[in-house]
């Protein structure tokens, strides 16, 4: 399996910072000059996938207490990492992954 | 150029809705720039040139000075509300999430355990470093009377106001709704002594709804790009137009407060230096804002509240746009860029009555590294900067004096550094009544 189809996946989390109480999933993210249009709530809390990784971990590295990185690995489930943890190819077995698509598993 | 230094009064017009620009060369369209800003200490956006000085054949006498490259920056100092010192701050920091959360107030019930025949009880409410106590409420009061009680304590006087919805104790349905400040803002259950509760039952306190507001999350953002906004300026009085700048960001935001005074925001953008004439812009009315005060203003060190002792304190957050010679093009003068630095920098300092010993003046001589929260307004319209790994020190000197009292004031300084929860060394949370996010595109 190629290393391009590995997809990381999020799941949302949200605590907020002042007073540590959940927050609901946000529509979008914005960073810079760029919108990031995230999916459904429904899906936020099981958990997804954007177009590209580098937008995903775009996500999880502005808002890293909104979301949770969550990796698949090959067959095993999912592993959960740190909130900033970037996965190694180890990790996330991506070697062997058939299916790495979205958030199926999560 | 339109515009100009006579009698008549400057005034700085910007977008409400905080909207960014599609992108570095498209300016705000005129009709989103609705709103006059609040300004204490405002300077009309001056041009700031490099250039090179040229000089004749014998080396002596200068025959020209080329304008090597130009950005323009303005300045402004004002006392706002909540929402506007979010705005700038989402400019400042570049990254926010959508708001969410539906609004609703804190709701409190009152219930009986066991038998309770008669007496009194008292209520306590700790909130944010502030303590009260009631005079004794008589186990049959009604809601009314129970909120009336609470109304007269220090630490829900001063713009609190819980109101007595309906039932009764005996009915375990006593319930109370906190409001005014404490509107749409969680707070805390109330604590109760039952010793003068007769029958041997006691009274029991329930936060059965808890209160929550707008929220929108802002953070750095990954990107080195920030948003950019425009604005105008114009002078009331003058027959000429007013002048759109454009392709400005956020350089610099400073937050401080004294004692007894008003919250004050300084603001410092960079941006092009070209602009355009504001034709046919008829200047908004004023609007006299609704400003913070300091008294509305709290810090939390290490999870303890520096309350009725604060003194003073000042968050100052730089981006460090770069303005040298990278930013500009090989064949032109202009800016071509407006990103942030690659080091953008934040420090903070704070003032409070205490003494060698106590637990922040301990933490700041050990250097130890701490959570600090910085509170800005109301409950119920509140902006807070997280900054969970901020390196304490003394400030020089650690101790001094303060007022009439001469009493003795704490100086800590405190650096925010990076925190892996973060990704950055701080963040910031509105908790205001807008529904819309910071930063979008215009529609």
């Amino acid at each position: 399996m190629s290393e391009a189809t590995t997809k990381i996946v999020l799941q949302h989390v949200g605590k907020s910072l002042a007073t540590g109480r959940d927050l609901e999933p946000p529509e979008f993210v914005i960073d810079g000059n760029t919108t990031i249009q995230l999916p459904s709530a429904e899906e936020q809390k099981t958990g997804f996938s954007l177009e590209t990784n580098e937008e995903t971990l775009r996500v999880a590295r502005l808002f890293p207490t909104m979301f949770k990185q969550v990796v698949k690995k090959d067959g095993s489930g999912v592993n959960i990492f740190p909130l900033t943890h970037i996965p190694t190819t180890d990790e996330t077995g991506k070697e062997e992954q058939e299916d790495t698509n979205s958030s199926e598993g999560v | 150029m339109a515009g100009s230094f006579k009698s008549n009064k400057q005034v700085f017009l910007f977008n409400p809705d905080f909207y960014r620009q599609v992108d570095f060369l498209t300016a705000l369209d005129d009709a989103n720039i609705d709103a006059r800003h609040p300004q204490i200490n405002g300077t009309f956006a001056v041009k700031e040139r490099t250039r090179t000085t040229r000089y004749d054949c014998n080396d002596v006498d200068i025959i020209e000075e080329r304008i090597d490259s130009e950005f323009a920056r303005k300045q402004f100092q004002f006392a706002g509300t909540a929402e506007q010192i979010a705005g700038w701050l989402a400019l400042s920091y570049g990254a926010v999430a959508a708001p969410t959360g539906t609004p609703q107030n804190t709701q409190i019930t009152l219930s009986s355990t066991g038998t309770v025949t008669s007496g009194t009880f008292l209520a306590t409410f700790e909130f944010e470093g502030l303590t009260g106590q009631t005079e004794p409420i008589s186990v049959t009061a009604t809601a009314a009377q129970v909120a009336t009680a609470l109304n007269l304590i220090r630490s829900i006087k001063n713009g609190g106001t819980v109101v007595g919805v309906s039932g009764t104790i005996a009915d375990d349905n006593l319930i109370l709704s906190f409001e005014g400040r404490f509107a749409n803002a969680a707070v805390p259950n109330l604590t109760i002594d039952n010793t003068a509760v007769v029958g041997g039952g006691t009274v029991t306190s329930t936060r059965t709804q808890v209160g929550t507001n707008k929220v929108h999350s802002g953070t750095r953002a990954v990107s080195d790009v920030l948003p950019y906004t425009s604005f105008i300026e114009g002078f009331i009085g003058d027959s000429t137009n007013p002048i759109k700048w454009y392709g400005f960001a956020v350089d610099v935001i400073i937050i401080e407060a004294q004692k007894g005074g008003d919250l004050l925001c300084t603001v410092e953008l960079i941006g092009k230096s070209d602009t355009i004439e504001a034709v046919g812009y008829s200047i908004p009315a004023c609007i006299n804002p609704t400003s913070i005060n300091t008294k509305d203003c709290r810090i939390s060190v290490n999870s303890s509240f520096v309350a009725a002792g604060l003194s003073s304190f000042r968050f100052e957050r730089r981006n460090n746009i770069v303005t040298s010679a990278e930013a500009f093009a090989f064949d032109s003068i202009e800016l071509e860029t407006n990103e942030r630095g690659d080091k953008p920098t934040e420090t903070l300092s704070f003032s409070y009555q205490g003494s060698r010993g106590d637990a922040t003046y301990t933490s700041a001589d050990a250097e130890s590294s701490v959570p600090v929260l910085i509170y800005l307004g109301k409950p119920t319209e509140r902006v807070t900067i997280s900054a969970p790994t901020t390196n304490l020190k003394l400030g020089s000197p650690p101790v001094s004096f303060d007022g009439a009292l001469r009493k003795s004031i704490v100086n800590i300084v405190g650096q925010p550094y990076y925190n892996s929860g973060l990704s950055a060394s701080s963040a910031f949370e509105a908790n205001i009544a807008r529904t819309a996010a910071f930063l979008v595109t215009e529609p």
